[in-house]
C-alpha cells in the first residue's frame, strides 16, 4: 500500500469521527512515522505496512478519543460565561457594593419614613394608657391626701386613659396603610431584581 | 355596634375624666396653687 492510499484510507475513517484537529494530529503523525520508517532504508510499502492497517489505527484512535474525552468533563454550555461574570463581579464589587450599600441606605431610610407615623403613634397611645392607669392607681392615695386631688387624679387618668385607647385604635387602623404601602415597596424592589435577572438570562 | 367599640368606649372615657377632672378642679375651689404639695421649687437650696 502506497503512504497516499494510507493517508487517504486513514482520513476517510478519522473524518465524522473525531475532530479535525485530530484528524490532523493524527495524519501528521502516521506520515512522519512512514516517513522515518523510509528513512531508515525501508520502501514505502513497507514502511505503511509497519505502521500498520488503516483500519485498525482509525478504531484506536477513535476509542482513545472517546475514552479521554469521557474522562475529560466537556464545560457545559454558558459555563465560561458564568465564571466570566462572577469574575467580573468580584473585580467590580468596590463599584457596584458602593451601589448597592446606598441602595439598602435609602431602602431603610425609606422604611424608617414610612414607619415613623405609625411608631409615633403607638408611643403616645402606650405613653397616655400607662400614665393614665398609674394616674387612675395614685389617685386613691391622693384621694385620702386630699380628696379634691384625688378626684382630679382620676379624671386625668380617665382622660389619659381614653385618649390612648383612641389613639390605639387609629394608630391600628392607618398601620394598615403603612402596611400596604411596605408590601407595594417591597414589591417594587423585588421586581426591580426580576426584571434584572430577566435581562442577564 | 363592636366595630367602634374602642372609640366609643375611649370617647366615653375622655368625657367621663373631664367631667371628674373639673369636678375635682371645682372641689379646690378653681385655685390651682391648692395642688401645690412644696412651696419651694425643687431647685432651691433652702
Amino acid at each position: 500500500m502506497k503512504r497516499s492510499e494510507f493517508t487517504i484510507r486513514l482520513r476517510a475513517g478519522l473524518e465524522g469521527n473525531v475532530p479535525a484537529s485530530e484528524v490532523a494530529r493524527q495524519l501528521e503523525y502516521y506520515n512522519e512515522m512512514i516517513l522515518d520508517l523510509m528513512e531508515e532504508g525501508n520502501t514505502e510499502e513497507e514502511a505503511v505496512a509497519k505502521v500498520g492497517d488503516p483500519n485498525e489505527i482509525v478504531f484506536e484512535a477513535v476509542d482513545n478519543y472517546s475514552a479521554g474525552a469521557a474522562a475529560m468533563p466537556m464545560p457545559q454550555q454558558g459555563e465560561g460565561r458564568r465564571w466570566l461574570v462572577i469574575m467580573l463581579l468580584i473585580i467590580g464589587s468596590p463599584i457596584w457594593g458602593s451601589f448597592l450599600i446606598a441602595a439598602l441606605g435609602i431602602l431603610f431610610a425609606a422604611e424608617v419614613v414610612l414607619w415613623c407615623i405609625p411608631f409615633t403613634g403607638l408611643v403616645t397611645s402606650g405613653g397616655f394608657g400607662i400614665g393614665g392607669l398609674w394616674a387612675l392607681f395614685a389617685s386613691f392615695p391622693a384621694f385620702i391626701h386630699a380628696p379634691f386631688m384625688g378626684v382630679t387624679e382620676l379624671g386625668i387618668g380617665l382622660l389619659c386613659i381614653g385618649i390612648g385607647l383612641l389613639g390605639g385604635w387609629i394608630t391600628y387602623k392607618i398601620s394598615a396603610w403603612f402596611l400596604r404601602a411596605h408590601l407595594a415597596l417591597m414589591s417594587w424592589v423585588a421586581s426591580q431584581f426580576r426584571r434584572g435577572k430577566a435581562a442577564f438570562n | 355596634m363592636r366595630k367602634y367599640l374602642v372609640v366609643k368606649v375611649a370617647t366615653v372615657l375622655i368625657a367621663a375624666g373631664v367631667i371628674i377632672s373639673a369636678l375635682g378642679f371645682a372641689m379646690s375651689g378653681f385655685d390651682t396653687d391648692n395642688y401645690r404639695q412644696y412651696n419651694s421649687r425643687w431647685y432651691y437650696m433652702n
